[in-house]
């Protein structure tokens, strides 16, 4: 078992085949050793981590993401809708939870949990206009009068017919 | 310094027009203080937004995924604009990182001359995926494109025949170091003869090369810069036809090739009996589909090839020569196959019509595709696909099926069955099919229209019957979009319970879409045999059926129409 302590001074007790979903931590595992160590997570809050450690006890025994799948990216891009039925539940999540989820797999180097915020993002932002996008996440148009000058041209010629 | 307020005192529309110039040019100018102000502001309220939390690198990794999405739409309402452009709509910092990012500016669409000049811009050195599909203008989209051969990776282009001369020759210019993937296909009649592909074309050059598709291209066939592929793929040909030979000889030059596609050239000229030729090894390959003539053209082709157990066999014939041309081509492939071939277990006979068949062999109990009328099984587990399209004087029998099942034995034994019709099956076909399929657990019938008289009496057993019980494993009945003709659901009741009385279970009966002459109280009767029904009812029996309460059918209903 491995002892993980967040940012809000909680300790979890996981099973090393989970956690080790976790390159970060299958990283560091590998480096110590076996100890009973805790090993702090500064990066990660209790309520953000339980959701990690969900992910990754559903996903245990599937194989890791390899190397290679990054290099050829661009070339083999799946189709970003192509989340799992079980993946979509578990991402359904307000905003804030959402954004702590990416930010974590990003720390904890789980790629493949990442992949899945970063496409439910997508997704959220696909078939929606900036206005509508500006809206969904609370963002404000801070555009220069130049670059306005600029989207407005780019807007002409793609309505151009 | 003077504020604007000390400024503006007795200034009024009528005072010096100097004065009120320069007092209008000072309120310009704080007013574009204020802007600035307001939009460094905005700026700010941005940073507090929670999207703002994730780091470039991640919203750049978003903004890929957003992009994929373009691989799967139509982009020609953008006029060529990448589907990222409304992500640079959206506020200063996003546009800066899409901006940033030649590839998202990479999709080269040859729609609109404007956006070509910025996609090519944007995108800097990287590799470009361009596309182009005529009428669109040559001299305006495809010439600037193809100026930047050097860094295509995906070329694909759609032509009308009067502009392949122009295009070949563009191609012919210089070399393509980078292409990957590239594509041709000619649209509309052609009036003349066409400068053929051949080893002129990217000078010679094309080391990166894995995949080519040609679409009613003259071809010359005699390359040698084509090596290397993974994947070949010709569907007609506007040019001469080759030989089994010289199309022998391409393939000699793909060791690696993983798919083969050759279609719509049903007049290959297959080898003499006694033409020899050295075999080809494709032992990379992982699945051919062949449109290539007849069976025993295909055999020819077959039997001067090499390739690894597993491969995915699709094949079409224009016309075929009877059962024994089958089994002289099985031989052929089985010879080619360096290892035992898969064990099938389900076979799908989909389009069952007058003057065509698409008979599917599968490895798994069900199928996975739902391609009604596809004969490419490349992306499911169907080792073999065999479709015939027959001259309506042919008369072919529907009971080839069973004859290609024999032929196709002893790696067929076939545990379920897939039929879907579009012509009712004469009363026969059930009972010759009986003898063949003794492992047959499932049969799936879609469209039967009028009746499935010859399924239950091929069913049925009587004592005078020499021959054993039809069908005997026999388990799951699926009948969708069926109708049942006049007192069929009470004779396939009895059948049920005559099998079971001999120990022959029926498991399963399921009813979708069968809406002529069956009734809640005829389901019920199915169900009095031991049979679990799984029926989906239409409204009013439904209803009726409800009303009869419990130990009625409709505890399994499912979606109407669809068992699968």
């Amino acid at each position: 078992m491995v002892h993980l302590v967040t940012s809000d001074n909680v300790e979890f007790v996981v099973e090393k085949e989970v956690v080790e979903r976790s390159v970060l931590i299958k990283n560091m595992l590998e480096d110590v050793g076996e100890s009973d160590q805790s090993i702090p997570l500064a990066n990660v809050s209790s309520a953000v981590l339980r959701k990690v450690i969900e992910y990754c006890e559903h996903h245990r025994g599937e194989p890791l993401p390899s190397g290679d799948a990054d290099q050829n990216q661009d070339e083999t891009r799946k189709r970003t809708t192509d989340i799992s039925e079980w993946d979509q539940k578990f991402i359904t999540v307000d905003q804030e939870m959402l954004f702590e989820i990416i930010l974590a797999a990003n720390y904890l180097d789980i790629k493949s949990l990442l992949d899945v915020g970063c496409k439910t993002v997508a997704n959220m932002i696909k078939g929606k206009t900036p206005d509508e996008i500006r809206r969904l996440f609370n963002i404000v148009n801070d555009f220069t009068p130049e670059e306005e000058a600029q989207i407005k041209k780019e807007n002409e010629w793609a309505e151009d017919r | 310094m003077s504020t604007l307020s000390d400024l503006l005192v007795n200034v009024t529309p009528r005072s010096p027009t100097a004065l009120v110039e320069r007092c209008r040019a000072r309120i310009d100018q704080d007013l574009a203080v204020l802007a600035e102000s307001m939009r460094v502001l905005h700026s700010c309220r941005n940073g507090l937004a929670r999207i703002f939390c994730l780091p470039p690198e991640i919203l750049v990794t978003v903004f890929s995924h957003f992009a994929s999405f373009e691989d799967h739409t139509s982009t020609s309402h953008h006029r060529g604009a990448p589907i990222c452009l409304i992500l640079t709509h959206v506020c200063k910092h996003w546009r800066q990182l899409v901006l940033d990012c030649p590839t998202f500016w990479t999709s080269v669409s040859c729609v609109s001359p404007r956006w070509l000049g910025i996609m090519l811009e944007r995108s800097k050195d990287a590799h470009l995926v361009a596309t182009y599909h005529a009428p669109v203008s040559l001299r305006g989209c495809l010439e600037p494109v193809l100026s930047h051969l050097s860094r295509i990776k995906v070329l694909k282009i759609c032509s009308v025949s009067a502009d392949v001369d122009r295009i070949m020759e563009l191609l012919s210019l210089q070399p393509a170091p980078s292409l990957k993937i590239f594509e041709f296909a000619v649209i509309g009649n052609v009036h003349h003869s066409l400068m053929p592909i051949s080893d002129t074309i990217f000078q010679g050059q094309v080391p990166l090369l894995q995949s080519i598709a040609f679409v009613l291209c003259s071809l010359s066939w005699t390359w040698s810069i084509f090596s290397g592929l993974r994947s070949f793929s010709v569907r007609g040909t506007t040019g001469t036809l080759p030989t089994l030979a010289q199309l022998m000889s391409t393939l000699r030059y793909m060791p690696d090739l993983e798919q083969l596609t050759l279609q719509w050239l049903s007049t290959v000229t297959p080898f003499g009996d006694t033409e020899l030729c050295d075999k080809v090894p494709l032992i990379q390959l992982k699945s051919i589909a062949l449109d290539i003539g007849t069976p025993k053209t295909i055999r020819s082709l077959f039997d001067r090839l090499v390739l690894p157990a597993g491969v995915k066999i699709a094949l079409h014939f224009s016309q075929i020569e009877g059962s024994q041309s089958f089994f002289d081509l099985f031989s052929a492939m089985d010879r080619a196959f360096g290892g035992p071939s898969p064990f099938v277990r389900s076979l799908r006979a989909i389009r069952i019509s007058n003057n065509g068949f698409v008979v599917q062999f599968c490895t798994s109990m069900a199928f996975k595709s739902h391609y009604h009328y596809s004969w490419n099984p490349a992306e499911d587990d169907i080792p073999l696909s065999i479709q015939f399209t027959c001259n309506p004087l042919a008369h072919v029998q529907s009971t080839i099926i069973f004859e290609l099942c024999r032929i196709a034995s002893p790696r067929a034994r076939i545990h379920s069955m897939f039929l879907e019709l579009f012509y009712d099956l004469p009363e026969f076909f059930w009972r010759t099919g009986s003898a063949d399929l003794l492992d047959l657990q499932i049969i799936h019938l879609t469209g039967s229209r009028n009746s499935i008289r010859g399924l239950i009496e091929a069913l049925s057993f009587d004592d005078t019957q020499v021959t054993g019980l039809a069908y005997p494993s026999l388990r799951v009945l699926e009948l969708e979009d069926t109708n049942f003709g006049d007192h069929e659901p009470e004779d396939l009741q009895h059948v049920i319970k005559q099998r079971a009385e001999r120990g022959t279970y029926l498991h399963e009966l399921r009813l979708a879409g069968c809406m002529k002459n069956l009734t809640a109280g005829q389901v019920r009767l199915f169900e009095e045999t031991g049979v679990n029904v799984d029926w989906d009812g239409h409204k009013d029996d439904h209803e009726t059926c409800t009303k009869a309460g419990p130990g009625c059918s409709t505890t399994n209903y499912t979606t109407p129409g669809r068992l699968f």
